[in-house]
């Protein structure tokens, strides 16, 4: 015989921890994660779809998901994009105004309950569509590259890992173009965090897609010829792991910003300004993605 | 409090880009900081925009931190993280650099500070902690930080404000029922928390944990977060958790209750006493729990209400902790309460008539008579009434003389007493010849009492003698 674990009266579970938390909670009390994500699961009356973008700090995370989101908002490629609860919006908002005003936006906080969380029920335009109720947290890359340092520091991104249904991992192009070998040791820990959590079986390669977005690109414009090839060529410990652990895997260049501009603070730090706008490469891990699940 | 050296582990937190990484991180530590206090100081320190001080940005004089945090580790240690502002954030992507300096230290070293965390961040402060190291070298050495009585004597400790007595009072008793608190001023973190540490028995502080002047974050998982919530994103966060929001800023408190130590911490706090505060409540008390500490606070009470308190219920309270049997510190303050009971009397008695002091001489010689501690802490007031006595009224101070002149006879090395007692006789000699009929009579009723315990004096044998005679001796 089989019993239902014990739910104190009054209490829902999140999503990402599964943890009770009390009904006006806004956020999880273990894992932080937004409690808004449950009602909206709720409602929809079938279990989410999570994607989760993880990378190292300052690789462009926070961009790349901001202007997918607006992408998708805009019925880019035909798709269409409903945020669910206005929170959703938060993230592609803040995106798109930094970057019309030629700012790239601020660094994600480490503090997990600080995070900008999307979800949106996204599907094509066309007739009986398949709905996918995406979520998908805007993660500091500190707090990923301290929880792969260190298991259970941010015992979020272990929840969310262990409950997504793919995972996009943005490599830094550039820095990996001019031979900089931080950008492949950093994905070859991060995969093998991955793999230790998506994996059954240890001789068996795991079947969870894997995008790798090579982030950036326009750094790097032979990137954008043969993402693989960029990949096999400059982060070579990041694709023989793919290639050992992953059967879904593949390989996308992207970047947002078309030109740069560069000046210094009174600390003589090098701040890039993005000039315009040209989106290059951002629906395709996504289109990927969901012809996977 | 003697200056003190405690060891102490070292990290320092905050992002900079090196060849094995960039952003927010423990970019050094001493060698034996251990893997999980790393782990614990990278969920607990501040990250991007993490500092509430508005003016952190312009302010960068490193003469003070910006924010504190203090909290156990899993290993027992705890760690006290000054954070400051370091700079503009080395990406670009705006905002200023948090830098926060940890150290790991064992709990138990705080007795030995007179329990006072602030005594060890100034020592921190001293030490250049706050002055940011973006090249540091790792390992970082063991730290050596010596704890001086550097409490901020010279420097003004303040309240902000909006923390009106009711408010200090409601705080102060949510944190000593361990509630979890966000609290919300908007400025004055660090000497706020600081005054209301010292409203703490010393030996409970340590097991306090804090965040002040740090934006909130719930991962922080601290007992108390000091913060500034301008837009109220703490307060919507905190909703559903085991956590309670406090806003003096726009709420009233209205709550009253009849605390004694509340009242004792209060009194000092509203008369910005706080040396005498820190130093009181700093002890190694025995029992910090509810009713330990409402005792001490009650003895502490008494002694400050003595300079304002008549005869009798001096002479009460000396009745009533005489006995007591209370364990170490508080039994030390029993002893203050005592003295101060002591002195109030001798300060009464050396300015009042006799006709004032003699309604109290019979209860004065009740307790007095309790105990031969009791009668050696009251001699001396016995001494002063006897002399306000003698000053007054001659002739019945030799007659209440009486009263402890068969005391002072067994006891050989109470030569106090016996000088006195030989002045009254002396006085009542030379008052004898201008006594009238009634007053002879009284004399010579006193001297032949007199004579009962001091049969050889000779100064009672003249006033026989003259008494008999009608002619001095």
């Amino acid at each position: 015989m089989t019993t239902e674990p014990y739910s104190p009266p009054g209490t829902i579970p999140c999503l990402i921890c599964e943890s009770r938390n009390q009904r006006d909670a806004l956020t999880c009390s273990t894992c932080y994660a937004p409690m808004a994500l449950i009602h909206e699961a709720v409602a929809q009356e079938r279990d989410p779809c999570i994607i989760t973008v993880i990378g190292d700090s300052n690789v462009g995370k926070t961009v790349y998901l901001g202007v997918l989101l607006d992408m998708l908002s805009k019925r880019a490629n035909e798709f269409d994009a409903v945020p669910k609860g206005a929170y959703s919006v938060n993230l592609p908002h803040t995106v798109i105004s930094y970057l019309g005003s030629r700012r790239f936006p601020p660094k994600t906080a480490m503090e997990v309950d600080t995070w900008l969380w999307a979800y949106y029920q996204v599907s094509r335009r066309e007739e009986d569509p398949q709905i996918y109720d995406l979520v998908m947290p805007d993660m500091a890359g500190e707090a990923v590259a301290a929880e792969v340092a260190a298991p259970s520091t941010f015992t979020v991104i272990r929840s969310l890992l262990e409950k997504s249904s793919a995972a996009v991992v943005l490599v830094d192009a550039a820095l990996a173009g001019v031979g900089s070998p931080q950008p492949d040791f950093f994905a070859l820990k991060l995969m093998t965090y991955l793999d230790g959590i998506v994996s059954t079986n240890s001789r068996k390669r795991s079947k969870t897609p894997v995008a790798v977005v090579l982030s950036k690109a326009d750094y790097c414009p032979e990137c954008f010829d043969n993402p693989r090839a960029f990949a096999q060529t400059n982060l070579n410990r990041l694709w023989n792991i793919c290639e050992t652990r992953f059967e879904n895997f593949d390989f996308f260049a992207t970047s947002v910003v078309g030109s740069l501009a560069y000046g210094s603070d009174e600390d003589e730090n090098v701040i890039p300004y993005p000039l315009h706008v040209a989106p290059h490469g951002i629906l395709e891990p996504f289109e990927w993605v969901l012809s996977k699940l | 409090m003697s200056d003190v050296t405690i060891r102490c582990d070292q990290a320092i937190f905050t992002s900079i880009r090196t060849p094995m990484g960039e952003g927010y991180r423990i970019v050094a530590a001493s060698r034996t900081l251990h893997a999980d206090e790393k782990q614990a100081i990278t969920k607990a320190s501040p990250s991007h925009e993490g500092l509430c001080d508005p003016e952190a940005a312009g302010r960068e004089s490193h003469d003070a931190p910006s924010a504190v945090a203090f909290y156990p580790l899993p290993s027992g240690r705890a760690c006290i993280g000054l954070s400051c502002a370091a700079g503009s954030e080395h990406t670009g992507r705006g905002g200023r650099r948090v830098y926060t300096h940890c150290a790991v230290f064992d709990p138990a070293e705080l007795s030995g500070c007179a329990f006072n965390l602030f005594n060890v961040v100034r020592s921190m402060v001293a030490a250049g902690l706050t002055s940011p190291q973006l090249k540091p070298p790792n390992p970082l050495p063991e730290l050596s930080l010596t704890i001086t009585d550097n409490a901020p004597r010279g420097r003004k400790l303040g309240f902000p404000a909006s923390l009106n007595g009711e408010w200090r009072r409601a705080l102060l008793q949510a944190m000593l029922e361990k509630r979890n608190l966000i609290i919300n001023i908007k400025e004055g973190w660090l000497d706020t928390i600081e005054l209301l540490l010292m409203g703490f028995p010393g030996p409970l502080r340590a097991d306090l944990s804090f965040a002040a002047g740090l934006r909130f974050s719930l991962g922080r998982q601290v007992n108390v977060q000091l913060l500034h919530d301008g837009t109220g994103q703490a307060k919507a966060r905190a909703a559903g958790q085991q956590v309670e929001y406090l806003d003096p800023c726009h709420g009233t408190c209205t709550s009253r209750d009849g605390s004694a130590w509340l009242a004792l911490v209060e009194r000092h706090w509203s008369a910005a006493d706080f040396v005498a505060l820190d130093r009181r409540t700093s002890r190694r008390f025995d029992d910090c729990g509810a009713a330990g500490r409402e005792r001490v606070a009650r003895l502490y009470n008494s002694i400050d209400e003595m300079p304002q308190l008549e005869v009798a219920p001096v002479i009460q309270t000396i009745g009533a902790h005489l006995t007591a049997h209370a364990p170490g510190v508080e039994a030390e303050i029993n002893d203050e309460l005592l003295d101060a009971c002591r002195q109030r009397l001798l300060s009464r008695f050396g300015s009042a008539k006799w006709a004032e002091v003699k309604p109290h001489w019979r209860s004065l010689l009740e307790v007095s008579g309790r105990s031969a501690n009791a009668a050696s802490l009251l001699r001396p007031a016995v001494e002063r009434a006897l002399r306000c006595a003698l000053r007054d009224d001659p002739l019945d101070a030799a007659f209440v003389a009486l009263d402890v002149a068969g005391d002072a006879v067994s006891d050989s090395t109470d030569s106090g007493l016996t000088g006195l007692f030989e002045e009254i006789l002396s006085r009542l000699a030379a008052l004898a010849p201008a006594l009238e009929d009634a007053d002879t009579g009284r004399l010579r009723a006193i001297c032949t009492r007199w004579e009962r315990v001091r049969p050889a004096c000779p100064i009672l044998h003249g006033i026989a003698q003259y008494i008999t005679a009608g002619t001095p001796g």
